[in-house]
């Protein structure tokens, strides 16, 4: 009896998808796919990019650096995404019920999730692109640096110019 | 006796470098307008201070090493192998100030890679990246493709004496116009007109897809370099996967198939004769290589998945092409291809071993002495059945019928001792650290053939001594060991004086 209940508490602990109130990681699922393969799950990541297509988009999505595509049937409501995740952008962050398929043969056998339905859960935003006071330092003396050696070089070229041109 | 070079042909080697680090600077400014274009400003901070540093260091070396003497044939494989360790050291210095890596060493290893067309990366958040940075990625590719002295060769006006050392030794054995240097601009040519053509398909199959149009011109650009220059870098962390578009994965196999053929048969199919491209002995051992891999690979993939044929078909043919085109890009995660039966990966491998069209921008053992070495066991093998009397001929043909010579053979030979010693000892250096067998052999054929197909190995997380081991492989391998052992040989000269 107290092995079936430490048995119990084991598989308890260890499946991710009963630790209710949690999203699962892109990473977990890509790590462990052939145990995810065809369950439903929920993961919440950045809109990389969103494809339309006609019966339907594929809504590209980032999280900890790893990426997924994700199927949205034209019947799914999809939130307004305004963000992309890209250089200049912090893309919106979604939440995604779906099922995940490792080799889904009715989308060319991607690893991907079918959404069933999507919430937006914070807006993404611009990023700086001001340059910081340490790469401004950084060009200020290296250009300084090149000024001074492009400046001896030039000097001693036109002196072994003219010493060439007297012989 | 062993050869040793003066002190005036040593000074003369570091001015040539000083101009070459000179000339890299100067390609600075290519990233740099995009992104003053784009208004990406602390990308254009990070390209503007690579350049004011490898325009210092260049001058300096211009400065402390004057120019003594014309370099003698041999040291022009030193000068070779030099720039091809020098230049990616300082093209790394952009990437390193991005923030996406986690060391300088990680940075020449993206950079290292980018230049001889091999692909691994080790970049952190590539999704973020800003697109001056991207295209820097994919233009260095570009440029280590086509040959970084093939570059500055089509830039001069007169031919030197070393030219020819320097040609063969970025391995090129083949010149398709009488000069060095018009052979150098044909072959741009042909890549600036594939360049525009390419491009504009990509980026309207892009647009197909559903991206948006800056994106899928700058994916367009991204993909043509990478593809026709066999390189396998990609703008995101998905690959070909990112935009879920099977037209755009054929479109990329063409391009990549492309970028694998003999620059000499794109002359043929341009100004000559196209049917050459049907008896060369390149093409020939392509076909064969291609189709036995792409049997067995089906074969072992239908046996153990049960997925439809058809998905089969198509991600065996990417897959195989490929990794024989050494192009690297993917149309599978890097899940996927771990899930893959251990018999598929070893044809993967063989295909990534086997290369492309010799002076292509593939790498590899190279098909031409694939077919060579071939020959050469079918002619021994006839020699064992027929009579002692009989007296035969091999020939091959490749743009002319030649004669199957010795001499021919066992340089192809050397080669290919070499490239295995090297696939092999990766492999071993990977077991070593802690690797299985397979996947070690995988990712180091990959590096060393210069494909960028990975089993998850490369990684910014991976020991330094396997990131060392692949740079000094990629390094080698696009070199074809020939540059790399000239100068080891002068290397150690230098030390006997």
């Amino acid at each position: 009896m107290r092995k079936i209940f430490l048995l119990f508490l084991l598989i308890l602990t260890n499946m991710p998808c009963l630790q209710a109130g949690e999203f699962i990681k892109i990473k977990e699922l890509l790590a462990k796919s052939s145990f995810w393969d065809s369950k439903e799950v929920e993961v919440k990541a950045e809109v990389l990019d969103v494809l339309r297509r006609k019966k339907g988009s594929w809504i590209n999505i980032l999280d900890q650096g790893v990426s997924l595509g994700v199927w949205v049937p034209k019947e799914v409501e999809l939130p307004q995404i305004i963000y992309l995740a890209g250089p200049e952008e912090r893309g919106d962050l979604i939440r995604i019920r779906g099922r995940f398929y490792f080799n889904n043969p009715r989308h060319l056998g991607q690893t991907m999730i079918s959404a069933e339905k999507i919430s937006l859960v914070k807006r993404g935003g611009k990023f700086s692109l001001e340059p910081s006071l340490k790469k401004r330092r950084a060009l200020f003396l290296w250009a300084l640096l090149f000024l001074i050696t492009g400046t001896v070089y030039l000097i001693r070229n036109l002196r072994y110019a003219r010493g060439t041109s007297k012989t | 006796m062993i050869f040793s070079p003066s002190k005036e042909s040593i000074s003369s080697l570091l001015n040539l470098l000083g101009r070459l680090l000179c000339f890299l600077g100067l390609l600075f400014l290519v990233p740099a307008a995009i992104a003053l274009f784009l208004g990406e400003n602390p990308a254009l901070f990070d390209f503007l201070t690579s350049l004011f540093i490898t325009e210092t260091i260049g001058l300096l070396f211009l400065l402390f090493f004057p120019y003594k003497q014309d370099l003698d044939y041999s040291l022009a494989f030193l000068l070779v192998a030099l720039v091809w360790l020098i230049l990616p050291l300082f093209s790394a210095l952009p990437l390193w100030f991005s923030g996406h890596f986690k060391s300088f060493l990680d940075a020449f290893f993206d950079s290292m890679s980018g230049f001889t067309t091999t692909g691994l990366s080790l970049i952190r958040d590539l999704d973020h990246l800003s697109y001056s940075h991207n295209f820097f990625r994919h233009f260095i590719m570009f440029l280590g493709g086509q040959g970084i002295i093939i570059v500055a060769l089509s830039f001069s006006q007169k031919a030197s004496s070393y030219g020819v050392g320097l040609y063969v030794g970025e391995a090129r054995q083949e010149r398709i116009l009488p000069s060095i240097i018009s052979t150098s601009r044909f072959i741009w040519t042909v890549t600036l007109v594939y360049f525009v053509i390419g491009s504009l398909l990509l980026f309207l199959l892009g647009l197909k897809t559903g991206l948006p149009c800056k994106k899928a011109l700058f994916h367009g650009m991204f993909l043509f370099m990478a593809g026709f220059d066999t390189g396998g870098f990609t703008p995101q962390t998905l690959n070909l996967s990112y935009y879920h578009s099977l037209s755009l994965e054929l479109a990329t196999l063409i391009v990549m198939l492309l970028g694998s053929l003999n620059f000499n048969l794109h002359y043929f199919l341009w100004r000559k004769n196209p049917k050459e491209i049907l008896k060369n002995i390149e093409t020939r051992t392509f076909f064969i290589s291609f189709s036995l891999l792409f049997i067995f690979l089906n074969l072992t993939l239908a046996l153990s998945s049960k997925l439809p044929l058809l998905e089969l078909f198509r991600k065996g043919l990417y897959q195989i092409l490929t990794a024989h085109t050494g192009c690297g890009f993917s149309n599978l995660t890097v899940s996927q291809l771990k899930s893959w039966p251990e018999g598929s990966l070893v044809f993967i491998i063989i295909a990534m071993a086997l290369g492309g069209g010799v002076g292509s921008t593939t790498g590899g053992i190279k098909l031409m002495r694939i077919g060579l070495l071939f020959k050469s066991i079918v002619a021994e093998v006839k020699t064992w059945i027929f009579p002692v009397q009989v007296k035969m001929q091999e020939k091959y043909h490749h743009l002319q019928d030649f004669l199957l010579e010795d001499r021919r053979v066992k340089l192809a030979f050397i080669v290919f001792f070499f490239y295995l010693l090297s696939y092999l000892g990766g492999a071993v250096i990977g077991v070593l650290l802690g690797y299985p067998f397979l996947p070690a052999l995988f990712e180091s054929t990959s590096a060393s053939a210069n494909v960028g197909l990975t089993l998850g190995i490369t990684s910014p997380q991976m020991p330094v001594l396997l990131k060392l081991t692949y740079i000094i492989q990629m390094w080698a391998g696009r070199l074809e060991f020939v540059s790399v052992v000239a100068s080891l040989g002068i290397i150690i000269s230098l030390f006997k004086k």
